[in-house]
């Protein structure tokens, strides 16, 4: 390159020179120079991020072919040996597909974000040029400034000599020197530009390091086709260190600090490259973002599930880690071989117990929506992955039985309280404090909000459920400054209360609260605390049963259970469906809450789950219903 | 059955050209509009509708069709194996694509380390997509053989029902 093409200072010397380091503060030795930071092409480097961009789409688009037509073509139609082997390899092959999107789109992110980094090393450089030429000082290749003669001695009254200055881009200790004689009036300005040229050059060698390391991580393993743990849990850091240079660039305007439909708005309004990049580099952030559709979420979510199982993959002996693990691989499990309704992962996330947030059927898209919150022990684990999927599973397809355009959500956006000792109500009865419901409530109403921003119906019909602690939760939300967002009913099943004494507190008409409570739920009869003595002497007396029993002597001629009024009650106030009484507690050998588990199950409590339907379906009237208690 | 040991052989798969994969592209990202009337996202779907559509399934033993003829010559296997192919074909723009939009790095990013890895790193990429590449020919391949083997059953069986005195269904 030549030094001389754009002019710059006034006598420039021709390039060439190797800047050797002079402020280079990163590992890489200095190798630009100032006449190659003025004429770096910073677009160069972002057409090559576009091609970047373009070959991970299309990877992705391969994946998707895959996953939706190839795979889904053959098991719906083929069964058998070959069906199955033809199946590993095709899972096979749509993994490397989309290992490949998503490293190649870090690589774009990568690009782009050291163009915008170079580019403003590049503005500082060329202002301190400008400056330069305009005072008609030179600057020579290794970024020393020539001043020409000017000023005056006092005494001889002789113009001042010119001079040269080298710059630093260190701050400088010692300011101004001492003036025994009148300094020519250019070598503070010349230093000042010195120091501004090596400045910009030694940040710019600084990027430039930093930046070649990450796009060397990001160089492919040469192990051929398949993905292996390890290079997930690799992918999981190269997305980190891509995050750790993209955060100015891309991170600081996710605007999290706003509401649902702003959020819409924002994303609505992103160029189509700019979304694959979020996409590549904050998948979680993305994914879990209220606001953002639930397509976009999805695909960020089933992205972020890859690189979270990696990560956990890795850490061998913790025993949470490896729970949460086995729930995601079962999550996995079920988004990978598809079925109907299909499957929409909402929300993905490793604090606290997990997070996950899993919909049945586009929620965008239908005219209902169910969201569900679980209770009492859920977290993410295999069990939330088979049983509490399933609820909503059977709630989507119970409800489109009645209207296709439904979707039913299960929302385990919370720690739900544990159960020290599941088998007995004795843990549960001591761990249920309202707190958890409390703190879950706002990011509930957050994700109802999102779903109203992004619902393409004006008048999508939306029903809050809660189960067990589920619907202290839904309670919580409901007492909420303005409710739950966009809420037509509610329904609370397997309810300890609630937290509020009238169904007409909740935020909805009564007569669009609906009750199930199986009369051998023990969890629906659970003692209030003025109750609870009595309750905990049939506890330690008897047990399980004896505490069952013990409430229900507690229980009787009062309609309080642990979180306030029962909601199957007269003065509760709302409409009770038909449920099955389901097995007994303890008595009928199926453990100690049986009757607590079946109120969405189509086959052990197909009443109850086809009143759940019908109200989510928006149909309400035709449900059949019990006298309240 | 066909094996579906992995193999190397490749075999050129050129049955579809790249325009029928432009639907595919960018649609993940669009976040609206994207969806069929059932929800579900529509990218690819004009693949789909030249393999067959997946709203007609083929029968899961074959069978035949209107005419008489055997119905597994469209049949999924078949199917499968052409978008085996295009997959092949549609990566295999990859190389090309990268070329393009390397092409004024060197001259343009001159001195810049970033730009003097950024070849290796492409090459290591260009690679690893090419023995995707290998799969999906290795692949169609085997596919077709289970196309061939099921249509050489079906024959069998139709021969053999014909002897008995039925009629092929």
């Amino acid at each position: 390159m030549n030094g001389s093409g754009r002019g710059g200072g006034g006598g420039v010397r021709g390039g060439g020179w190797n800047g050797g380091g002079r402020g280079g503060r990163g590992g890489w030795s200095g190798a630009l120079t100032w006449t190659q930071l003025r004429e770096l092409k910073c677009s160069e480097l972002e057409g090559a991020a576009d091609g970047w961009g373009r070959v991970s789409n299309r990877a992705d688009a391969a994946r998707d072919r895959i996953d939706k037509q190839l795979l889904a073509a053959l098991q719906a139609t083929q069964e058998g040996e070959a069906v199955e082997a033809a199946g590993a390899r095709l899972g096979e092959l749509s993994r490397g597909f989309q290992y490949v999107y998503m490293e190649c789109g870090l690589v774009r992110t990568t690009l782009n974000s050291l163009a915008q980094e170079l580019r403003e090393a590049q503005r500082r450089l060329r202002a301190a040029l400008d400056d330069a030429d305009g005072l008609k000082f030179t600057v020579h290749a290794d970024g020393s400034v020539s001043y020409p003669a000017a000023g005056e001695q006092l005494v001889t009254q002789d113009k001042l000599p010119g001079g040269t200055t080298e710059g630093s881009p260190l701050p400088r200790l010692l300011s101004p020197p001492p003036a025994l004689t009148a300094p020519n009036p250019h070598a503070a300005k010349a230093q000042e530009i010195a120091d501004a040229i090596a400045c910009a050059v030694g940040e710019a060698n600084g990027i430039d390091a930093r930046y070649t390391a990450t796009l060397l991580k990001l160089t492919a393993p040469r192990d051929g086709l398949l993905t292996s743990d390890a290079i997930w849990a690799d992918a999981h850091g190269d997305a980190t260190v891509v995050r750790g240079l993209a955060d100015e660039y891309l991170k600081d305007s996710i605007p999290t600090d706003r509401s649902p439909a702003e959020r819409k708005a924002w994303w609505d309004g992103l160029t189509r490259e700019r979304r694959e990049e979020y996409l590549a580099v904050y998948p979680d952030e993305i994914g879990n973002l209220d606001g953002i559709p639930a397509e976009v979420r999805d695909a960020a979510n089933r992205d972020n599930l890859a690189l979270l199982i990696g990560k956990l993959e890795g850490r061998v002996g913790d025993e949470g880690a490896q729970t949460r693990l086995a729930g995601l691989r079962a999550i996995d499990e079920q988004l990978r071989s598809g079925g109907h309704p299909p499957m929409f992962l909402l929300g993905l996330g490793e604090q606290g117990n997990g997070r996950a947030i899993v919909s049945y059927g586009n929620p965008d898209t239908a005219r209902n929506v169910s969201v569900y919150v679980p209770g009492l022990g859920t977290a993410l684990d295999e069990e939330f992955a088979r049983n509490d999927l399933k609820r909503a599973r059977d709630t989507a397809v119970g409800a489109q039985k009645y209207d296709e355009s439904t979707a039913a959500v299960v929302w385990l956006g919370y720690d739900a309280p544990q159960m020290p000792d599941y088998e007995s109500l004795k843990g549960n009865v001591a761990v249920m404090g309202t707190g958890r419901a409390e703190q879950a409530a706002p990011n509930y109403n957050s994700f109802m909000s999102g779903l109203m921003a992004t619902n393409q119906h004006a008048d999508a019909h939306v029903t809050a459920i809660g189960h067990s602690y589920g619907s202290r939760t839904v309670g919580a939300a409901a007492q909420q400054e303005g409710g739950i967002p966009g809420v037509d009913d509610i329904i609370l099943v397997g309810s300890p209360g609630v937290g509020v004494d009238r169904a007409a507190d909740l935020g909805v008409e009564r007569d669009h609260v609906f009750v199930g409570a199986a009369e051998n739920d023990p969890v629906t009869k659970l003692p209030s605390k003025r109750q609870s003595a009595l309750a905990a002497v049939g506890l330690y007396v008897a047990g399980p049963p004896g505490a069952y029993l013990g409430g229900e002597v507690g229980d009787v001629g009062d309609d309080d259970l642990w979180f306030g009024k029962d909601p199957a009650s007269q003065s509760f106030g709302a409409r009770r469906f038909v449920v099955d009484d389901g097995p007994r507690p303890v008595l009928d050998g199926e453990g100690a809450t049986p009757a607590h588990s079946n109120y969405f199950n189509p086959v052990r409590d197909a009443e109850s789950a086809d009143n759940i339907g019908l109200i989510v379906s928006g149909n309400s009237g035709e449900i059949t219903t019990e006298r309240l208690r | 059955m066909a094996g579906f040991v992995r193999q190397g052989e490749g075999q050129g798969g050129q049955s579809l050209g790249q325009g029928e994969w432009q639907g595919a592209q960018g649609q993940r990202q669009s976040g609206q509009g994207g969806q069929g009337q059932d929800g579900r996202p529509r990218r690819g779907e004009r693949l789909i509708d030249l393999a067959g559509g997946p709203g007609v399934p083929a029968p899961r033993t074959g069978g035949a069709g209107p005419g008489g003829e055997l119905r597994h010559s469209g049949g999924p296997w078949t199917r499968a194996a052409g978008a085996a192919e295009a997959l092949r074909t549609h990566m295999g723009l990859v190389r090309g694509e990268f070329a393009a939009a390397h092409e004024g790095v060197a001259a343009g990013a001159e001195g810049l380390g970033a730009a003097a890895v950024l070849p290796t790193v492409r090459m290591s990429w260009e690679r690893r997509i090419e023995i995707a590449m290998e799969e999906c020919a290795s692949l169609a391949v085997h596919l077709r053989a289970v196309a061939r083997e099921q249509g050489e059953n079906e024959a069998a069986l139709r021969a053999s029902f014909a002897r008995a005195g039925g009629g092929a269904r």
